[in-house]
């Protein structure tokens, strides 16, 4: 079962909290192999924003660029490997096999965000967190948090 | 001396053959869904994108056929090491460096971004340094200072969506084809000024990088309301492609005028995918201003390809030859070309 949580996104600053209690909630989860997290929403919700500010918050001091075309974007911080995943350009699971992206979600202790995760159906082993960002209006979005962690 | 070039970083699977001494490229493939065709002959097999092991051998093999060439007569081998995706880059490193060990040929390690903006000096000799480059892709939008072959200086690049993202998620909202930039380019030459207001992200920051998230955005609520009005007729996709391109542009420009002035250049060198906008060629020749210059490479340069790795390959014979060992670089810094 997992315990959701409903916000509104309307500043900077509110992403900024809401990426603060996500990277805790992240922190806290115990596990051996990575830890992955789903992001889910329409073009423009927010995705590689919030990313970037949790990153942020794990002392990460280098821009987070979009992956949607690099796919891939590994970071390194405090010897802590996160991997910043964006499947959308991706049309089937046979992609992710020839990408060989299953190698990364068998690390211990490395995180792993994945934009765009119903392109990868069935890929990745269950996720430990997943939010959802809807859009609301111009400057402002519902976020949902899912946690399935134990 | 002729240098056989292989390119896996990320999308295109590319092979070419360039010959150093007469300075031209003897042959050049792509594997594109417009090929596989001619490729395969009849069966062509249903291959996953980036799936490059199987794509490799029928380039090869058409690339030789249609020079007359035999692969004995190689001199070297050039692959891309990085920057990249890792399982793509593995698959061009083993293939070159197989292929350099039962041809007993030297093989040599590319950077993508390098072999981009050297490659404007094959379709351009008489370039000269230093120079300016931007690099206008899909992935990347880099704004960077050319000393000398080898000595790069990134002055800036985006914070978060490269150019060519933002041409082809405004593409995606607007309905149109993948992929978005051709076709963006396509709708503006009938689309006209509508004072949509798009933002031009950090335009007057005091730095030279970009932003291209915020356009995006701006697009997409410009799109969701003029569609709550009326269908989204020919003529107003038109004007939003006209619109956004203008916009995009002015940020490319902007901080390229800006680097030219403060670093006392006056060539830029364009070159990535997005380098290939008719639109943005037009306004960089003829707003940059008196003294300043603005340099292609060719069209079919614009995009990844293993010409451009050929070639950078063999500028690079005498500085890069490596042994046996298989190891690409996913994240090759543009500033740590020598210590790859």
């Amino acid at each position: 079962m997992s315990r959701d949580r409903k916000l509104i996104l309307n500043s900077l600053e509110k992403t900024k909290e809401i990426a603060s209690e996500i990277a805790d909630k992240i922190t806290s989860i115990s596990k051996d192999s990575a830890k992955i997290i789903f992001l889910k929403g329409d073009l423009g919700a927010g995705k590689t924003t919030l990313v970037k500010e949790i990153l942020k918050f794990y002392g990460l001091s280098e821009p987070v660029t979009s992956p949607t075309f690099t796919i891939i974007e590994p970071y390194l911080i405090k010897n802590k490997k996160i991997y910043h995943i964006d499947l959308y350009r991706i049309e089937n699971r046979k992609e992710l096999e020839v990408l060989g992206i299953d190698e990364y979600s068998n690390e211990s202790d490395s995180i792993i965000f994945i934009e765009w995760p119903e392109r990868g159906e069935g890929f990745f082993k269950d996720c430990d967190l997943e939010i959802q960002l809807n859009h609301l209006s111009e400057n402002s979005r519902e976020v949902i948090i899912k946690n399935f962690s134990n | 001396m002729l240098v056989l070039g292989i390119e896996t970083s990320c999308d295109e699977t590319g092979i070419a053959l360039y010959d150093g001494k007469q300075n031209k490229i003897i042959f050049e493939c792509l594997y594109s869904q417009a090929n596989k065709h001619s490729l395969y002959g009849g069966v062509v097999p249903e291959l996953a994108a980036r799936d490059h092991v199987n794509k490799f051998l029928p380039l090869l093999k058409k690339g030789f056929k249609d020079s007359g060439l035999s692969l004995k007569a190689i001199d070297a081998i050039a692959y891309t090491k990085g920057p990249g995706l890792r399982g793509p880059l593995m698959v061009g490193a083993s293939f070159a460096k197989s292929l350099g060990f039962a041809l007993n040929k030297p093989v040599i390690a590319v950077h993508h971004m390098e072999a981009h903006l050297l490659m404007a000096k094959y379709d351009a000799p008489n370039l000269s340094y230093p120079f300016l480059t931007l690099l206008v892709s899909g992935g990347h939008t880099i704004l960077a200072k050319v000393d000398k072959s080898g000595s790069y200086k990134i002055l800036g690049q985006t914070i978060d969506d490269a150019v060519g993202e933002a041409f082809d998620k405004t593409a995606k909202m607007l309905g149109l084809k993948y992929p978005g930039g051709p076709e963006i380019e396509k709708r503006s030459i009938q689309g006209k000024c509508m004072d949509y207001n798009f933002p031009r992200p950090i335009i007057n920051s005091d730095d030279y990088n970009f932003s291209f998230s915020g356009l995006k955005t701006a697009v997409l609520y410009k799109v969701n309301s003029l569609k709550k009005k009326e269908k989204l007729s020919e003529e107003l996709i038109s004007n939003v492609c006209y619109e956004f391109q203008n916009a995009a542009i002015d940020c490319l420009l902007h901080k390229t005028k800006k680097a030219l002035k403060d670093f006392h250049l006056n060539q830029v060198v364009l070159s990535g995918g997005v380098a290939a906008n008719k639109e943005l060629r037009r306004r960089f020749s003829e707003e940059l201003g008196i003294g300043y210059s603005s340099i292609y490479p060719d069209f079919s340069h614009c995009t990844d390809n293993g010409a451009m790795i050929a070639f950078t390959g063999f500028e690079k014979f005498n500085l890069s030859k490596e042994d046996n060992r298989i190891f690409v670089n996913p994240r090759w810094s543009l500033e740590e070309i020598a210590n790859g």
